[in-house]
């Protein structure tokens, strides 16, 4: 259906996008995954030629579109439709005029007829109730859901989804990725941009891992999550990101420790509950580590593949061992899955006694 | 109103130097001195009408023809007290020069100091003869004194300075010739210096075909020449009418502010600038004139007594519907509001209309991609901006348009448009970028082509965003439209102007006037208002 070969993109001097070559055929689901900044959206809009790509060569059913400069690219822009990271829903219509513009303006069809086409996507999206509504009164998961049935609206052959839930409060992510899935069985052709790792695994026929410009490895869920065969793949398919946070004294801040653990978590798109859970927990542990004694460091550790968080703390030598000061009650609070577990280690030459705890696995 | 005169100076002698570089040589050649040149001649002395000797004799209660006494005094006795002038004529100038001790207070306008003299805010003022006759006899506490120190004016028309100018002054004087000769010219004058509420224009058998002279005017002066009846009358006024029949030529009254009657003569924007002009050196700089028609004494007016209030005596309500009789009723006045509002309101729409047109092509430059029609955009903008309005509506009007016959109408919408569009062009533009880029975006990305995509889906929200501070603007360029008056259209603010300048009263008029400013105002918010629901209900009340 879409044949994309040796596409370069530049912005001034700089390459984002070097020799890509992607075939995508009708039905496929594929997941690009990757590091920030390797192209990965600019890949997208290079497809529907919001970007247009520096060298290249796309081809759409058996059309080259860069070579003719007669291309018409609206045309093109109907038949594949795009899934914003921030929605982009357009604000001075309701829903229901959000998913009828385009078939009453670019597909000539009548009023009635847009408007019991577009209920009817509304309702395969969950947003029939909402159809009256101004985007301005929804919650990001219902934008992005309304944003999807005005996407289906143009009847697309292949949809583009650009960090679906990326803009997303992270209670709100499954719902759109439910709407994403359906459409998966439905048989919808879809190219989807993800940082979710389990969703890309469960929902995807196909896997590319883009790092630095280009299309680093491709293949299965199975292959480039469990069997990578390259080194930057298995690196970032089982990266484990961590926070760290120095505690010098007795009065530390804990406002901006829990603001900062909020944003990491935030970041690889941890709930609420669990950043709630790590706060409670370190709070609750630094209780009987004497802070004026020395410098204590909290790290928190976050695995994208397997979803689990833990927390360690690190402290000099010469403490004294705290874990078995920490009462009953306090460890039986964690939740049941926690683990507490203890450890010597050397670092830098330097004895360092470390706690390490299981917090929490979001999958 | 000071502010804005001296502006006007400022720009008028702009435009002079502009006009009068290539007339140096016959400025030259022209007598220096009008007195000299026209003193000589046998006719003059008799010409002029003498109030003085046989004026005592008569009492001023007299109500027809009632010649007013003038006493003597010393104009150093003022010392210490404020005295008004006319600002920039030669009784200012005259004044300020000898008489540097006394403390002058300008006014543009004879029926303001006439006010101001009245209520106390001044406690005497100097005039021209010709003018205070009418004055005293409508402001009977008013008294009138002559110092034989001040300056003898002569009045004059002034003629552009170029061969057509120069041509039709040398029968303008042969005209005046011939009247001076006849006696009849004593006799004009008299009839409307001392009768000017019954005098009557002659019958002239004035010719509608051919090139007409264009004279320009401000009728605000009683007696030289002002409104009666909502037709322009008055010893000018006379005097053209029959100059005009004298060389068998049509022709046709533009009615101009004092202030931008010589400039526009300068600029050839008119034949002959007729409102009871003195004739002195520095104005035969930049324009031709005639040989003078009246010989007028400087007159000192006192208030004899109080401070007053002429309507003193009455409850509000009387005095409103004396006001309101005397200001609107008298002499169908009303007729003369209700044109000026349509010009006031012709002016704001058209100028609403095109110079929304102007700021969206404006904001398309400044937004565009090319840096060099972005700096076109930004100059214009500055520029235009940067400028009053009064003074872009004057350089419009007689350098842009100078010698060119298009309506003054057209220039002021032009001129509007102009300023408005810069303006608007930067809420436009500020409001079009405040839609967010995805907006846009995600419009091109469903297949709209950008211009679709600008249409339905950034212009609505760009409009609905700027149209409270368009409003702002609107209303404010309603109100801007009052300088109008200044090149020769007859708006609301001028017409009420030209009722004052009869009836010399402040308080119905100037309320008046305020009124219907504001209900233009209103009717474009609510015009405005009702498109914004328009949009809004069209896209949101469906809930």
């Amino acid at each position: 259906m879409i044949q994309i070969q040796h596409l370069e993109k530049k912005f001034g001097k700089l390459t984002v996008l070097k020799d890509v070559n992607i075939r995508i055929k009708r039905g496929e689901v594929i997941s690009v995954i990757g590091p920030s900044g390797t192209g990965k959206s600019t890949l997208l809009r290079c497809l529907n030629l919001l970007e247009w790509p520096t060298s290249g060569s796309i081809i759409v059913d058996g059309e080259e579109l860069l070579s003719a400069n007669k291309v018409d690219a609206p045309k093109l822009r109907r038949k594949m439709g795009m899934v914003f990271q921030s929605f982009n829903l357009f604000d001075h219509l309701s829903v229901l005029e959000n998913v009828c513009i385009g078939p009453i303006k670019l597909l000539g069809m009548s009023k009635v007829e847009a408007t019991r086409r577009a209920m009817r996507l509304l309702k395969m999206v969950g947003m029939a109730e909402k159809a009256r509504s101004m985007p301005a009164e929804l919650s990001g998961g219902q934008k992005q859901r309304a944003a999807i049935a005005r996407c289906l609206s143009m009847n697309p052959e292949i949809i583009l989804f650009d960090e679906p839930t990326s803009a997303l409060d992270p209670t709100m992510v499954s719902e759109v990725l439910s709407v994403i899935r359906t459409l998966a069985k439905q048989g919808m052709t879809m190219v989807i941009v993800t940082h979710e790792m389990s969703f890309a695994r469960r929902v995807s026929t196909r896997v590319l891992y883009m790092d630095q410009g280009v299309i680093y490895e491709e293949g299965s869920p199975e292959e480039i999550f469990d069997h990578p065969r390259r080194e930057r793949t298995r690196v970032f398919v089982n990266s484990i990101r961590d926070f760290r946070y120095d505690i010098h004294s007795e009065d530390y801040d804990l406002y901006a420790f829990e603001a900062e653990l909020r944003n990491f978590c935030n970041k690889y798109f941890l709930s609420d509950e669990t950043v709630q859970t790590a706060v409670q927990l370190a709070e609750k542990l630094l209780q009987y580590i004497p802070l004026s004694q020395g410098e204590v460091q909290l790290v928190f550790r976050y695995a994208e593949k397997t979803g689990n968080l833990a927390l360690e703390i690190l402290m000099p030598q010469e403490l004294p061992a705290v874990v078995d000061e920490i009462p009953a009650d306090i460890k039986t609070a964690l939740t049941a899955e926690n683990a507490l577990h203890e450890d010597i280690v050397k670092r830098n030459d330097k004895m360092v006694r470390m706690v390490k705890l299981f917090i929490h696995s979001e999958k | 109103m000071k502010n804005q005169s001296l502006l006007i100076a400022a720009v008028t002698a702009l435009i002079m130097l502009l006009h009068t570089g290539h007339a140096a040589e016959t400025a030259e050649q022209a007598p220096e001195a009008p007195a000299m040149t026209t003193a000589a001649t046998p006719t003059a002395t008799t010409t002029t009408p003498t109030p003085e000797p046989t004026a005592v004799a008569e009492a001023p209660e007299t109500e027809e023809g009632g010649v007013p006494q003038i006493g003597e005094m010393d104009i150093h006795t003022l010392e210490g007290k404020i005295l008004g002038v006319p600002q920039g004529t030669v009784q200012d100038v005259y004044i300020e020069a000898n008489y540097p001790q006394l403390d002058l207070q300008r006014h543009n306008f004879e029926a303001d100091m006439m006010l101001a003299l009245e209520r106390g805010m001044c406690d005497a003022c100097v005039m021209d003869d010709v003018i205070c006759y009418a004055l005293a006899r409508k402001k009977p506490i008013i008294k009138l004194y002559e110092d034989p120190n001040l300056p003898i004016n002569y009045m004059g028309m002034a003629f552009t300075k170029n061969e057509k100018g120069k041509e039709l002054s040398r029968q303008f004087n042969q005209f005046l010739g011939e009247l001076k000769e006849s006696g009849e010219l004593e006799e004009i004058c008299n009839k409307w210096i001392h009768h000017f509420d019954t005098a009557e224009m002659p019958q002239l058998d004035i010719p509608t075909e051919g090139e007409p002279i264009v004279v320009g005017m401000e009728p605000c002066t009683e007696p030289i020449v002002f409104m009666r009846n909502n037709e322009i009358v008055g010893l000018d006024a006379e005097l053209v009418y029959r100059f005009a029949a004298y060389i068998k030529r049509p022709i046709v009254i533009e009615n101009i502010d004092y202030y931008g009657l010589l400039t526009a003569v300068a600029a050839a924007k008119i034949d002959i600038a007729a409102s009871g002009f003195l004739i002195t050196p520095d104005r035969r700089k930049s324009v031709i004139f005639s040989d003078y028609y009246y010989e007028s004494k400087s007159i000192i007016a006192v208030r004899d007594g109080a401070a007053q209030d002429p309507y003193a005596g009455l409850n509000f309500f009387e005095r409103l519907w004396v006001s309101f009789e005397r200001n609107i009723i008298e002499e169908e006045r009303y007729m003369l509001i209700w044109d000026g509002l349509l010009a006031t309101f012709a002016i704001a729409i058209c100028s609403v209309l095109l110079g929304t047109l102007v700021g969206a092509a404006v904001c398309y430059l400044r937004m565009s991609k090319r840096k060099a029609l972005q700096w076109v955009a930004r100059l214009y903008i500055d520029i235009m901006r940067g400028m009053p309005i009064l003074v872009l509506l004057m350089l419009m009007y007689y350098v842009a348009f100078a010698g060119s016959s298009i309506d003054a109408l057209y220039v002021a919408i032009i001129t509007f448009s102009l300023n408005f569009g810069a303006y608007v062009s930067e809420m436009f533009r500020t409001s079009i970028s405040s839609v967010h880029a995805g907006q846009s975006e995600a419009g091109i990305a469903m297949g709209f082509s950008p211009f679709q995509s600008f249409y339905y889906i950034v212009l609505p929200q760009a409009i609905r965003r700027v149209l409270p501070v368009y409003k702002g603007e609107v209303i404010s360029l309603v109100k801007n439209t009052s300088v109008v008056g200044y090149i020769a259209i007859e708006d609301l603010t001028k017409m009420t102007d030209l009722i004052r300048a009869r009836t010399f009263e402040p308080f119905f008029p100037l309320i008046m006037v305020a009124l219907l400013y504001f209900l233009i105002a209103w009717l474009f918010t609510l015009a405005l208002d009702y498109a914004g629901s328009k949009i809004n209900t069209e896209k949101t009340t469906k809930r």
